[in-house]
């Protein structure tokens, strides 16, 4: 294998910057030399860059993507019709927030001159409050449909521990919801109880569990014994 | 038995109390320190003061007192704290019992004067303050706090080598021209004592020194089984029906000749929800060589596009080490969106559509987890979910068929992977839990009973 193909050289970056940035999170940035507060500085904007470019990356990925499912189009199957709109708002994204964005367009007193919108440009904004915000919204509130249908599947009391659900469940929404306070005031006080203690006690035992978990993991990845996130195997 | 049993228990119970009223002696003796001068003096409290330097100690404000002790009738005080201007700026200066008033001249009636702030020389500024006998009894013989000046940090010494920048709080220098105090005629002679302060970085954080040495030990317990496995001491582990159930649910994909979708989550690499896409990776390869042993289609939903490479060269290994390259599709493995629900909406999309016969989720997911467990029951899935995000779990707890509860999707490579040497790494965190309950149980007993030494030790 040739020697940027092996493992070696990921899992050596992964346990450098690791153990560096573990150094200076429990000794401060440049404790003991202090050129690595900038190397520090350094790190960090390097996943900046990167991150920016691999948004590039995700992009072509969806592009090649969708432009094979037009190329591929079938009688019947309209797919190829999201894709192509897929691609027409992609490229209106571009031009209002890339080209439009970019032109100068609003006289600016302090600088004395005429400066670009950038993201401020006003039909990019509209298109981003009005569109996708709505869209995100929309999708979010969807949420309480979904819950719906979940509780109920939930709360069928087939075993002792759906009973105990359903009765802890019905409490706390006779608790939290307006109506439960007005037939009696103790379903508020239940509720809170059931949220602060028992609730609270196994949300706990759950972050105490996932962090012990989570440090036992970073713990393998640091001595090159879990290497799932590079591919797996050998 | 029971006898020596009951024994054995008293013996404990002495132990624990006997423990805990030894340790609690300690805190007994932290008391705040005063620091008397004999008679006639004025000076500044405390004498001394290590600033240790933080991220954020350029603002950082302190706090010194002025104190005196007299032994003759007072009629007055003034004092003119110098500084290094580099090293400080004083923002503030006030009498110590009310706006008006020092303790020292309580029950006095006074003239209260307003502080002021100067330029001494280049180096060095002042604060200038005093009070005023006017009328009535003067203060008689005694000591008390005179007046408050508060400084913020400027310069902190730079790092590394253990530099400290290290100066004075004077009231000597102007002593008997601006600092001095007055008897019933005019100036008495009293000893004037200064402050020093040193600006100096700490050996560690502050606040993290208790984290890191629980961190060491949380590191030592892994890797001493990962050792004691190596020589064939592996330890059992319990078995974990949700990631036996994968095998089975590639299965029942297969013999539906449908598509198994699998994602790691919605966090990426670059926070503290890293771990759980780590493990979403590493559960990611494993379906991955079952989809490529069984010839099955797998679906990759991404968030992050900085995922994407990787998820692809995860899926792709799979494939080659099933001895199936070519049946590798790139194009399976698919970035959606960096918004959550939009990456949410073409998840349900795609699974809707592609009628997915099983849905593996395990990673870090927030509001989006109960949208796609639905959407997976909808379309028939058999459903593997797992997360640490505990306010995620009752939803998958309720609509998949399995669920992975916090650390479980921890162990879920190592698990997986049947290395013996992984597995026991998996019995190192139950040492970190062993100490987590002890704490806990300790922790609970001492503040119950109002003892904070534990409490103390855990946040230095």
């Amino acid at each position: 294998m040739t020697w940027y193909k092996r493992r070696e050289g990921p899992l050596i970056v992964t346990i450098v910057v690791a153990l560096f940035l573990i150094f200076e999170w429990y000794f401060g940035k440049g404790a003991l030399i202090p050129e690595t507060t900038k190397a520090s500085g350094e790190i960090q904007r390097f996943v900046a860059f990167i991150l920016a470019f691999v948004i590039g990356v995700g992009a072509l990925n969806v592009l090649r993507i969708h432009w094979h499912r037009i190329q591929r189009r079938k009688p019947g199957d309209y797919s190829w019709v999201y894709s192509s709109w897929l691609f027409i708002l992609i490229i209106l994204f571009v031009v209002t927030g890339a080209i439009l964005g970019a032109i100068p367009y609003e006289y600016d007193p302090e600088a004395a001159a005429y400066v670009a919108h950038r993201t401020a440009e006003p039909s990019y904004v509209w298109m981003f409050d009005y569109v996708l915000s709505a869209l995100d919204a929309t999708m979010y509130s969807i949420l309480a449909f979904f819950i719906a249908s979940g509780a109920y599947r939930a709360f069928r009391a087939r075993t002792a521990e759906a009973a105990l659900l359903l009765i802890a469940g019905t409490l706390v929404m006779l608790g939290n919801a307006p109506i439960g306070g007005f037939m009696w005031t103790g379903f508020i006080d239940i509720s809170t109880w059931i949220q602060r203690i028992p609730m609270m006690a196994g949300m706990r035992g759950i972050l105490i569990g996932a962090g012990l978990g989570a440090i036992a993991m970073g713990i393998r990845i640091l001595t090159g014994r879990e290497r799932g996130y590079l591919g797996g195997g050998e | 038995m029971a006898v020596m049993v009951e024994g054995r228990i008293a013996q404990f119970v002495i132990l624990v109390v006997l423990s805990i009223a030894v340790l609690s002696v300690f805190p007994v003796y932290a008391g705040v320190p005063t620091e008397p001068h004999n008679a006639d003096a004025m000076w500044i409290e405390p004498s001394s003061q290590r600033i240790v330097s933080d991220f954020d100690t350029i603002g950082y404000r302190f706090t010194v007192t002025v104190n005196i002790n007299l032994t003759f009738t007072c009629s007055g005080w003034q004092f003119k704290v110098l500084y290094d201007k580099t090293h400080l700026n004083a923002t503030g200066c006030g009498y110590t019992l009310n706006a008006t008033k020092s303790q020292f001249m309580e029950n006095i009636t006074t003239v209260a004067r307003d502080p002021t702030f100067g330029s001494y020389d280049l180096t060095r500024d002042y604060v200038l303050h005093g009070e005023s006998w006017l009328s009535g009894p003067m203060r008689n013989p005694g000591y008390g706090d005179l007046a408050w000046v508060e400084f913020e940090v400027l310069m902190v010494p730079p790092r590394g080598g253990g530099e400290a920048i290290s100066s004075m709080l004077d009231i000597s220098t102007s002593y008997d021209a601006d600092t001095y105090a007055l008897n019933d005629v005019g100036k008495h002679a009293i000893s004037v004592y200064d402050s020093t302060y040193t600006l100096t970085w700490p050996v560690m954080v502050e606040g993290r020194i208790a984290q890191s040495v629980v961190l060491v030990v949380l590191c030592v317990a892994p890797l001493y089984f990962i050792e004691r496995a190596r020589r064939g001491k592996v330890p059992k582990i319990r078995k974990l029906a949700g990631l036996d159930a994968i095998e089975e649910a590639v299965g029942r994909a297969t013999e539906m000749g449908r598509p198994v979708m699998a994602s790691h989550g919605i966090a990426g690499f670059e926070d503290v929800s890293a771990p759980q896409t780590a493990a979403g990776f590493s559960v990611l390869g494993y379906v991955a060589r079952l989809c490529a042993k069984y010839d099955t289609q797998l679906l990759v939903p991404c968030r992050y596009s900085a995922l994407v490479p990787v998820a692809q060269e995860i899926v792709q290994q799979a494939y080659i080490a099933e001895g199936k390259p070519e049946a590798y599709k790139p194009d399976n493995v698919m970035f959606l969106s960096d918004e959550q629900f939009a990456y949410s909406i073409g998840y349900m999309g795609w699974m809707t559509r592609e009628k997915a016969a099983a849905n593996i989720m395990i990673g870090a997911y927030w509001a989006e987890s109960l949208q796609l467990a639905e959407t997976g029951f909808m379309t028939g899935a058999i459903q593997i979910a797992g997360t640490a995000n505990y306010h995620q779990i009752p939803f998958f707890v309720v609509c998949t068929d399995y669920c992975l509860i916090g650390e479980e999707i921890f162990a879920a490579g190592a698990y997986l992977s049947k290395d013996p040497v992984l597995t026991g790494s998996l019995a190192g965190q139950d040492v970190g839990r062993l100490i987590a309950e002890i704490l806990i149980i300790l922790g609970t007993i001492l503040v119950t009973a109002g003892i904070t030494w534990l409490s103390d030790i855990l946040v230095l």
